[in-house]
């Protein structure tokens, strides 16, 4: 079974996950498009709570309007990647909604469904918006144990990197 | 898909990308092989040099044993992978060998060659030996400007959590 996992973020970075699944990825058997929710902040925050935390910080906005607006957005956005899959023939597509750290949640639903491909979009931070706000590229890159497509949009990587060897050398 | 650019070396890491055609990754009309050359030491050692200092190095090595051994080292590594893909049907394969940084002459040769997917394989260098070490999957999959795909090993064992903290312990 070819299962190809879709980490579906935000409406922005869809473009380049879509041509890259058209050009990349030969059409796979079925496609999981998951998409976690933030519950605070950024996934800097999330990484530095415990799980006690996260499930008590899931249970105390049950219900309220802030949840709701995430459950909305989530919608809308497996909605967009939806349509577009479908409109490129996929047919079995199963979307998730999950709460917590992103880079956990992908690479947990990663092994609960067995999937053999995890397509994930670069987000374009430089250096120092990474080491402050997190990124769930480079988590997943030096945590997963099955294979990561990074997909880049224009503008990726060119931030940073000369300066950074510069740096080293002086 | 025209171009991949395939960065291999001698590590049990790299071994992995020889999977990365048999499912799910559509094959390419030419594969570029590439072997980068390490002068000296560890990648996070040759990171400190500057770019005058490598050059005075590569100059000081020019025609020296120790170069006739890399250079050797280098076509062996590359003839084991061009077998090993032509085996698996592929037969346009052109191969390459670079001196220098590992992540950068990687992406340079990207650029240069414009290709349209890079393809490394990760040693699952962990914790403190990724520190002291350098991760060259990481310096490339941070600074490509192309999609990038990180091949890992069949089976390791799984660690969740941000500091590999078990969800029972947290």
């Amino acid at each position: 079974m070819n299962k190809v996992l879709i980490s579906a973020g935000n409406v922005r970075g869809s473009e380049e996950i879509l041509s890259s699944m058209d050009n990349v990825v030969t059409s796979p058997e079925a496609v999981i498009l998951l998409h976690v929710q933030q519950l605070v902040g950024n996934s800097t925050m999330t990484a530095m709570m415990s799980y006690s935390e996260i499930e008590t910080l899931k249970e105390s906005i049950e219900g309220t309007e802030h949840k709701e607006a995430l459950d909305r957005r989530a919608e809308e956005v497996l909605t967009h990647y939806k349509k577009a899959l479908e409109n490129r023939g996929m047919t079995n597509i199963k979307c998730v909604i999950r709460a917590g750290h992103p880079a956990d949640e992908i690479l947990k639903v990663a092994e609960e469904e067995k999937v053999d491909l995890i397509v994930v979009g670069c987000s374009g931070k430089s250096r120092f918006r990474k080491f402050a706000t997190g990124c769930a590229s480079s988590d997943l890159e030096k945590k997963s144990t099955i294979r990561v497509l990074i997909t880049k949009s224009n503008g990726c990587g060119k931030h940073s990197h000369l300066w950074g060897r510069s740096a080293y050398a002086l | 898909m025209n171009k991949i650019l395939i960065a291999v070396d001698d590590t049990k890491g790299s071994k992995n990308v020889l999977g990365v055609f048999q499912n799910l990754v559509r094959p390419p009309q030419e594969v570029l092989l590439l072997h980068v050359q390490r002068l000296e030491g560890r990648s996070l050692m040759i990171d400190m040099l500057s770019d005058s200092e490598l050059s005075t190095l590569k100059e000081s090595l020019q025609g020296t044993d120790h170069k006739e051994k890399l250079d050797r080292h280098s076509e062996k590594v590359l003839n084991y992978y061009r077998k090993e893909f032509e085996n698996s049907g592929l037969f346009n394969i052109r191969t390459i060998i670079r001196e220098g940084i590992p992540a950068d002459e990687i992406l340079k040769v990207a650029d240069e060659e414009k290709v349209d997917l890079i393809v490394v394989g990760s040693n699952g260098k962990r914790g403190l030996n990724r520190l002291i070490t350098g991760c060259v999957s990481y310096e490339v999959e941070r600074n490509a400007s192309v999609p990038v795909i990180v091949e890992k090993p069949e089976t390791r064992e799984v660690v969740h959590g941000i500091k590999g903290v078990s969800p029972q312990l947290a």
